[in-house]
């Protein structure tokens, strides 16, 4: 899918769907899920196809997760940060 | 709640809401300034003062405009403004009061709700890419060309499996030139304009991408895609994005054919359009701006919109470009320094008149264009069409031809199919006998297809109603045995 162009050697633990992945800081939390190979972000509620980042600057919102409890969540605006819990939502 | 009171509230800090805030910081103004993002710079200067401290080398590669970005950021961070980053505007009152919430979902800052007064609001929020929704479009694996930019910037993210990219406008060409670069395999372009309409934007390539870094590299930067053997599928339509759970392939349509390419991503880009939702949800007054096809909220010189007290500058006035986007931060937050009382009138207009002067010498920068001509007749064409110089390509190499382009006085033409068709550029001069005639009436040969005008900064796609003017640039395509015609069209008396 995405592979990265220069390493940052420290890293920190999220979870996704229960999993846990190291993943660099200072980066959002759609870029993380990329770059370990994560593209489905969610299904459409209507059609239930899948879905995954577009824009990731916040226009297109179809990057949405549940985040540390939070629904609906821009996964392309908000930054990674030790232990986040990140989920699909349903 | 005991809400803060401003002077000037700033949304967006990219170029033009940095430059605002220094300057209204320098006339010692309270200015907020709140972001979505996670870092100062906007989407031009994405990450920027991330790659200086990690990826340097990155930061080079992305040019010396991206990189000139860096003491405008710095200089902003130290400005003494009240900035806030990952705020989201949720909510702006009819006494100006702004509602905002934290953008991310952090722990400690979701509670937070923030309010604060201001005097005045200035409105820079930049453009957002045009969206162009086809069949299959939403499929994991079809993602924005800006989307792939950000990535890269913010993440030094790039595809690893072979794209296709499908779109149109010379950003399509620069994505493309920073992927080679990258080592990311591109299987095709797919150019959904009409027909030949990349070589049509190629004139405008190096003004075009003056804030991107790229700079009069338009020639360039097709030599490099021509080189890695990328396929350019020109006038395409009908295009639909194939796959189960992800994209696998494009199906589009050239002419009567229909093609399939397949490949690991679909990458698209149909130009950038301003970012309205705030001037929109206020009610600011908007017009529909023909020439570049998209509406724009009405502001004057100063960026007042329709609304007291309520600015724009940037992009999410008019698309154009970082510098530009610079210069009116700083023209708009003179006029509010002046609205606060803290200059004059006529202070306001003498120091902003160096930004002033900068805009509208913008606005006059001629063309850096080149001729490219391969056929020893043409050179005929040079004197009349005002050709300064022409280059065979047989016998240049791409830096020759770049010495040109730096020299900045050179009309264009391009040589095409084999040279049956020639694009080319010609400046309208004073006696040429298209002036203040309709395109409709210009009695044009239908061998000969207007691509686009260039006005000062403006890139005209002509419809039948619009009116040539002297000095406008028109870049046409002729087929070769109609050259003539085009010659006296453009007819230049005897020098």
């Amino acid at each position: 899918m995405f592979r990265k162009l220069y390493k940052n050697s420290r890293t920190i633990t999220i979870y996704f769907e229960g999993s846990s992945i190291q993943v660099e800081p200072g980066q959002t939390v759609a870029a993380a899920l990329l770059s370990k190979g994560h593209l489905c972000f969610r299904n459409s509620p209507i059609s239930g196809q899948p879905r995954a980042p577009y824009c990731m600057m916040g226009v297109c919102y179809e990057c949405m997760l549940e985040i540390d409890g939070n629904s609906s969540q821009q996964a392309c605006m908000i930054q990674v940060s030790e232990g986040m819990d990140i989920k699909i939502q349903i | 709640m005991n809400p803060s009171e401003y002077d000037l509230s700033i949304i967006g800090s990219g170029p033009a809401g940095i430059a605002a805030a220094i300057t209204a910081r320098k006339y010692g103004l309270r200015v907020l300034v709140l972001d979505e993002q996670s870092k100062a710079g906007g989407q031009i200067f994405r990450n920027i003062e991330g790659m200086e401290k990690n990826f340097n080398s990155e930061l080079r590669k992305l040019g010396n405009e991206y990189q000139s970005g860096l003491s405008l950021v710095k200089e902003f961070k130290n400005c003494g403004a009240d900035y806030f980053n990952d705020r989201s505007v949720w909510q702006i009152d009819a006494d100006l009061g702004i509602h905002h919430v934290s953008a991310s979902s952090n722990k400690v800052s979701s509670s937070i709700n923030s309010y604060a007064k201001t005097k005045h609001l200035l409105i820079a929020v930049g453009a957002m890419e045009r969206p162009m929704p086809f069949k299959g479009w939403t499929l994991p694996g079809v993602m924005a060309c800006t989307a792939v930019d950000a990535l890269y910037k913010s993440s030094g993210l790039v595809p690893d499996e072979e794209v296709i990219l499908a779109g149109c406008g010379p950003l399509l060409l620069l994505v493309a030139c920073r992927l080679l670069d990258a080592g990311v395999k591109i299987t095709a372009l797919l150019d959904t304009n009409r027909r030949l309409a990349l070589l049509k934007a190629l004139p405008y390539l190096p003004k075009a991408l003056r804030s991107i870094g790229y700079l009069t590299k338009g020639m360039a930067m097709l030599h490099k895609i021509r080189s890695a053997g990328i396929q350019i599928y020109s006038g395409i339509n009908g295009m639909e994005a194939l796959g189960n759970s992800k994209f696998e392939k494009v199906r589009f349509k050239l002419g009567e054919h229909t093609l399939e390419k397949s490949s690991g991503m679909l990458l698209l880009h149909n130009g950038v359009v301003p970012n309205l939702q705030i001037t929109r949800l206020l009610g600011c007054e908007h017009r529909w701006y023909d020439l570049q096809r998209y509406w724009e909220p009405v502001h004057d010189e100063w960026g007042n919109t329709s609304i007291d007290r309520i600015s724009i500058a940037g992009d999410c006035g008019r698309i154009s470009g970082a510098s530009i986007s610079e210069f009116n931060g700083y023209v708009s937050a003179l006029d509010t320094v002046y609205k606060i009382g803290a200059i004059s009138r006529n202070e306001r207009n003498r120091l902003s008149l160096p930004y002033r002067k900068e805009l509208s010498k913008h606005k006059a920068v001629r063309q850096l264009t080149m001729a490219l001509i391969n056929k020893p007749n043409y050179s005929l064409l040079q004197s009349s069409l005002k050709i300064d110089d022409l280059i065979d390509p047989r016998m240049n190499t791409v830096s020759s031809i770049l010495k040109h382009v730096h020299k900045g006085t050179i009309e264009t033409a391009y040589s095409i199919l084999n040279g049956e068709y020639e694009v080319i550029e010609a400046e309208i001069i004073d006696t040429s006998e298209l002036i203040n005639k309709e395109l409709k009436n210009a009695n044009l040969p239908d061998e000969i297809r207007i691509g686009a005008i260039l006005r000062g900064k403006d890139i005209i796609i002509p419809r039948s109603n619009f009116v040539f003017q002297k000095d406008d640039t028109v870049v046409f395509l002729a087929k070769s045995d109609q050259i003539q015609i085009v010659e006296n069209m453009f007819r230049i008396s005897a020098i």
